[in-house]
């Protein structure tokens, strides 16, 4: 369905493969790179950054906003040359022993190039100073809250 | 305009914007009073959705005396479906890419998604 008022575009296809392993060539770099462009890199945890090259050569920039292993992974991306900032949302269904993968893409409104990156960046950089208490927390052997 | 289809969707997002944008492409140009006269919306609020559709560069106002008449450009329009058109060709091409991959066969460049269908929610 693409609908131009709540400026959507949606696909569904079901996939002879469970839930398991379409999420591996969502998730892993180079399965992705296979069918997602020419090829691209994501850090798939919240606030992740990645970087996606389309056939065309457009360079796409993201950050991962959601990561429900084997149920859900949603990002926002923006391509390099153009304000146009979008939403991707991949849900997948357990449909028999296949799986149902349906893909959102959608305009995201009142954002410009500026305001994905600094979206972009603010999680990314929560996201390591998360990932840097955590380690701080195994090596003195202390629980550490982030509050 | 500010060349960002987030912009111009989320500015027609809102179905009195819509009727103002319609009114305004089907007669305009048009006043502000105009539209107000047309409309079951105050005069302040057609003004307010001017504001946003000229801000998307949906609509642009020129004076013509002590009046602002404002009409729409139909190419901002053409810019937003050439987004959702572009959209859809990509994640045509891409899942069906994917389907291939995941049922192991070799990915073939150029290939359309006869595959894929669409979901008709």
């Amino acid at each position: 369905m693409d609908d131009f008022e709540t400026a959507t575009v949606t696909r569904s296809v079901d996939l002879d493969a469970t839930p398991e392993r379409v999420w591996d060539a969502l998730v892993d770099d180079d399965q992705r790179s296979a069918w997602l462009g020419r090829r691209s890199r994501i850090d798939v945890r919240r606030g992740g950054p990645g970087k996606v090259t389309d056939d065309d050569g457009t360079v796409r920039h993201l950050a991962v906003e959601d990561v429900q292993p084997g149920r859900r992974l949603a990002w926002r991306w923006w391509p390099e040359q153009t304000g146009n900032c979008s939403t991707v949302e991949f849900v997948l269904e357990p449909v028999g022993p296949g799986t149902r993968l349906i893909v959102t893409e959608r305009a995201a409104p009142g954002t410009t190039v500026a305001a994905c990156r600094s979206a972009a960046g603010s999680g990314v950089s929560s996201a390591l100073v998360c990932d840097r208490l955590t380690m701080l927390a195994r090596v003195v052997g202390a629980a550490v809250v982030v509050v | 305009m500010t060349g960002d289809v987030g912009t111009m969707f989320g500015a027609l997002a809102d179905p009195t914007r819509r009727g103002v944008l319609e009114a305004v492409a089907m007669r305009g140009p048009l006043t502000a009073t105009e539209l107000a006269a047309e409309l079951p919306v105050s005069r302040q609020a057609i003004v307010k959705h001017l504001q946003v559709l000229g801000h998307a560069g949906l609509v642009v106002g020129s004076r013509a005396g002590r009046q602002h008449r404002y009409q729409a450009v139909p190419a901002v329009l053409d810019d937003m479906r050439a987004w959702l058109d572009d959209a859809a060709r990509r994640w045509d091409r891409s899942l069906e890419r994917l389907r291939r991959h995941v049922d192991g066969e070799p990915s073939r460049p150029g290939d359309h998604a006869s595959h894929v269908h669409e979901s008709i929610d």
